[in-house]
């Protein structure tokens, strides 16, 4: 299937300029940024008091305090730092399907996170996986790196498994500065969603997860006597498709997103479900707004 | 119970050929449409807990239905053949009929024969391989029938052919209650089957016409004229028109066609003086004539010129009026005074008379006197009768000597006579010889008795004695006329050779030979010091009447195939393919509602 380019519109890129990603929790950034971080420090928000003591900056003393109460009180306020995000794209070979294909989608929605990231100085990893870490781009910083980005995902192949955990594991085993982690993938993972996720929860990031899935998949247009092929393990099943059976897929499907919703939502995570045919504009300038990961 | 048995190179055909189909039928089923899922995490899902294994389900009706259909025509075309009984020790009688019309063809180009055998056939391979079968014929080929397995009794009924000159009847053995019988026959030569059996019926009416006498017989009037005499049978339903022909010696023929009314009998005289002596053969030929057998009959033309013939006596007059009542004779009476050995003549009688030296030509004596080259005589005694007789000799052809009373005879001795030489063809009480023949050098046959002494010249044979006495001294060839089947002929140690120059094996038996002939034909017997033409011919109106049989009335068995082994039935083969054809449609049927794959 030929892959369709991740560049953006103008008009589309300007929208995304004026878009800034939320973390729920303080942030470890070390360098100065737009988040709320976990340090005290020159800022803007102010946190607490406490008493001076030698060699604090002065220009934080609370003059009114010392004139009522005759002891100096220093002011403190919330360091804001930038965020580390963790842009992971499933490149699996059950992604490359659906027109557009899931895969594109991926891509795309990626790019534009990752846009938002640098335009906003934060820290922004892309990670491609499927059965592990395929390729990753390491941290990138600024908006002159949004090319490279972009770069990084034009040059991706569907391609392989898909195993949630062994690439979880593979990544943040190298111990990553906690962040936001931004999962986006069908979740087709023959092991299952639920021991992949606690491997996240493990390492306490702020994870929003994006569920690709294509209209064929919620509508398969099956009939008769089929062979149904697994695109990524390749073994097959011969089953006779009718009305019935096609409700019941239809309602397991359904049951298996919110199976991942009610873990992602249980465990404070952000989830969207993402159609493929839903347009990305709306799902930047509305959904994730509404999900609270953009604002 | 009953059990399905197949040779094993034919089970093993029967597998492959099975497995072939139930591949070909799922073979030519479209395949399912293959579909690329993304995952098949949820169709798992989906059909555990949907469908509990129903392709598995599915796939086991799907083969049973194949293997149903397979199985089905593979039954039909196969000679699969019931077994009826248990496996090992049921007992099964079997008697074939092997008259001679069961050589009779019928509408399929087979004889009644082939049927019977392959009906035989099939019947011992629908058994089971242990059990028992008493194999026997109408005709005692099966000369001592015992229960044998049925590989064996397959082997045996392959060595039963059709047999001529016995009077058929139906063998069973002493132990037969209970004990299921078979009869295969056309019904003509055994009207009654013994009320245990159960008949098979080969019979299928036919036309058939034959030749039931055939004779060439001198003019009384003129020795020199012959005429051939033949009768003919229609045996048909309808009147037919024959054609009838005499063959001969250099090419001589005549033909002609008589029409015969139906089942009537024509006789024809036909003159064949112009023919050349020898053999004489007479046949018929109608269209579609079932019968072979009778078609065709042989004869002998003898050679005919007038005999010389010396009447030695002192005053005969019986004897002499009978020698010249013999149409072919010319004859001398001279006393025995004024004999000599004259060449002259082509045989001399003696009446109560013998040269001292022997004649130089064949010669007849009625109780002769003392001579040195005749047997020296015994003690003359009263009141004989025949005891022995070689009937079989040309001499004693057509004569009977069963009342010949003899007042006194002279026997003579021949214990120190060649053996090879003389022979006796009449003895009395104690074996003393009546009549003897020597046949070495130049012929004479000498009486014990003289014809006043005796009632032989009063008997009706006794001008046919003088015709074979002259004709056997004389030196012709002889000639016997007899039915088919087991021929006994008066020649010891004798070859047998039919017309075509083939020896047919012989047996000597005391006083002659004996062979088979199982078709019409002459025959020359021949040894050291004798030849004998035997002319065989099936002359029985009982044989040529094919359809006179009981069994007329019934349908004729059309479910025996002739050279192949027996399906169950006809309308069993026919029924299996239509359940094939029915179960096929129920696959297609099950397979477009996708109850199969």
């Amino acid at each position: 299937m030929a892959q369709e380019s991740v560049l953006f519109s103008e008009e589309f890129l300007r929208q995304l300029e004026h878009l800034t990603m939320l973390t729920r929790r303080p942030v470890a950034g070390h360098l100065r940024g737009h988040h709320r971080s976990r340090r005290t420090g020159a800022g803007m928000i102010f946190t607490d008091y406490r008493p001076y003591s030698p060699g604090d900056d002065t220009r934080n003393l609370d003059w009114g305090t010392y004139l009522r109460l005759d002891r100096l009180i220093l002011r403190l306020f919330e360091e804001e730092a930038d965020l580390p995000v963790y842009v992971f794209v499933d490149v699996s070979r059950s992604m490359d399907f659906g027109a557009p294909s899931k895969f594109d989608f991926a891509r795309r929605f990626a790019a534009a996170i990752a846009y938002i990231g640098l335009i906003n100085h934060d820290r922004v990893s892309l990670v491609a996986f499927s059965d592990g870490v395929i390729e990753e781009m390491p941290a990138r910083r600024g908006k002159n790196q949004v090319w490279r980005s972009l770069h990084f995902l034009e040059r991706l192949q569907a391609a392989g498994g898909t195993s949630l955990q062994t690439a979880f594991r593979s990544f943040f085993g190298a111990r990553r500065t906690r962040g936001l982690v931004v999962l986006i993938s069908d979740f087709l993972d023959s092991e299952g969603f639920e021991r992949s996720f606690q491997v996240i929860r493990e390492y306490r990031h702020d994870v929003f997860a994006v569920h690709v899935t294509s209209p064929e998949e919620l509508e398969p247009e099956l009939a008769d006597e089929v062979l149904l092929v697994d695109s990524e393990l390749g073994h097959s099943t011969r089953t006779r498709v009718t009305r019935d059976l096609v409700r019941a897929y239809r309602e397991t499907f359904m049951r298996y997103c919110a199976e991942i919703e009610g873990f992602c939502r249980g465990h404070g995570w952000g989830y969207l479900r993402a159609s493929t045919q839903t347009p990305l504009e709306e799902l930047m300038l509305r959904a994730l707004r509404d999900e609270g990961l953009l604002r | 119970m009953s059990a399905l048995v197949l040779p094993l190179y034919l089970s093993v055909l029967a597998l492959i050929v099975v497995a072939g189909v139930v591949a070909l039928l799922y073979w030519l089923k479209p395949p399912p449409r293959t579909v690329m899922v993304p995952s098949s995490l949820v169709w798992d899902r989906v059909l555990r807990e949907s469908h509990p294994s129903p392709d598995r389900l599915r796939w086991w009706l799907s083969l049973l239905l194949a293997t149903l259909i397979a199985a089905a025509i593979v039954s039909a075309v196969l000679p699969l053949r019931a077994a009826t009984s248990g496996a090992t020790g049921s007992k099964l009688i079997m008697v074939l009929d092997d008259s001679p019309t069961m050589a009779t063809r019928t509408t399929d180009g087979a004889t009644r024969w082939d049927h019977a055998l392959a009906k035989a056939r099939a019947l011992m391979q629908s058994r089971a391989p242990g059990t028992q079968i008493w194999l026997a014929d109408t005709m005692r080929r099966v000369v001592t029938p015992a229960f044998e397995n049925r590989d064996d009794a397959l082997e045996h009924l392959a060595g039963v052919r059709i047999a001529y000159g016995y009077a058929p009847v139906i063998p069973l053995p002493e132990q037969s209650t209970g004990i299921e019988t078979v009869v295969i026959t056309d019904g003509v030569s055994i009207s009654s089957v013994p009320p245990q059996a159960r008949l098979e019926s080969v019979f299928e009416s036919v036309e058939n016409a034959g030749i039931t006498a055939f004779e060439v017989r001198a003019l009384p009037a003129d020795p020199r004229r012959y005429l051939a005499y033949i009768e003919l049978v229609n045996a048909s339903g309808i009147d037919k028109r024959i054609e009838l022909a005499l063959a001969g010696v250099g090419g001589k023929r005549i033909s002609r066609v008589v029409s015969v009314a139906a089942g009537g009998t024509r006789n024809e005289m036909l003159d064949i003086s112009d023919f050349d002596a020898g053999p004489v053969r007479a046949s018929i030929a109608m269209p579609g004539d079932g019968l072979a057998s009778d078609d065709v009959a042989y004869s002998i033309l003898p050679i005919r010129h007038v005999t010389r013939v010396a009447l030695v006596t002192r005053g005969n007059p019986f004897l002499e009026k009978s020698l010249q009542a013999q149409p072919r004779v010319n004859l001398t009476v001279i006393a025995p005074a004024r004999y000599v050995d004259d060449r002259n003549y082509d045989a001399i009688v003696f009446d109560r008379f013998a040269p001292k030296i022997r004649p130089h030509v064949p010669a007849l004596l009625f109780r002769p006197s003392r001579a040195d080259w005749l047997p020296p005589p015994q003690k003359e005694i009263a009141n004989v009768s025949v005891t022995a007789s070689s009937a079989a000799h040309p001499l004693l052809e057509n004569i009977s000597l069963r009342d010949l009373n003899v007042d006194r005879a002279l026997p003579v001795d021949l214990k120190e006579r060649t053996k090879d030489a003389e022979s006796v063809l009449a003895s009395g009480p104690g074996g003393a010889p009546l009549i003897v023949a020597h046949e070495a050098g130049a012929r004479w046959v000498s009486f014990s008795f003289a014809l006043d002494e005796s009632n032989f010249a009063l008997h009706a044979g006794f001008p046919i004695f003088l015709n074979n006495a002259l004709n056997w001294m004389l030196g012709e060839e002889a000639f016997i006329a007899r039915g088919l089947g087991w021929i006994e002929v008066p020649v010891s140690d004798a070859r047998v050779v039919a017309a075509d120059g083939k020896e047919l094996p012989s047996q000597s038996i005391a006083g002659g030979s004996l062979f088979e002939a199982d078709a019409p034909g002459l025959f020359a017997v021949v040894s050291a010091h004798q030849r004998l033409r035997v002319a065989a011919n099936l002359f029985d109106r009982r044989i040529t009447d094919v359809n006179k049989s009981d069994l007329a009335q019934n349908k004729p068995d059309t479910d025996t195939h002739i050279g192949a082994s027996r399906p169950i039935a006809f309308d069993s083969w026919f029924a299996l393919l239509l359940v094939a054809a029915m179960l096929l449609l129920f696959e297609w049927w099950s397979w477009n509602r996708r109850m199969t794959v």
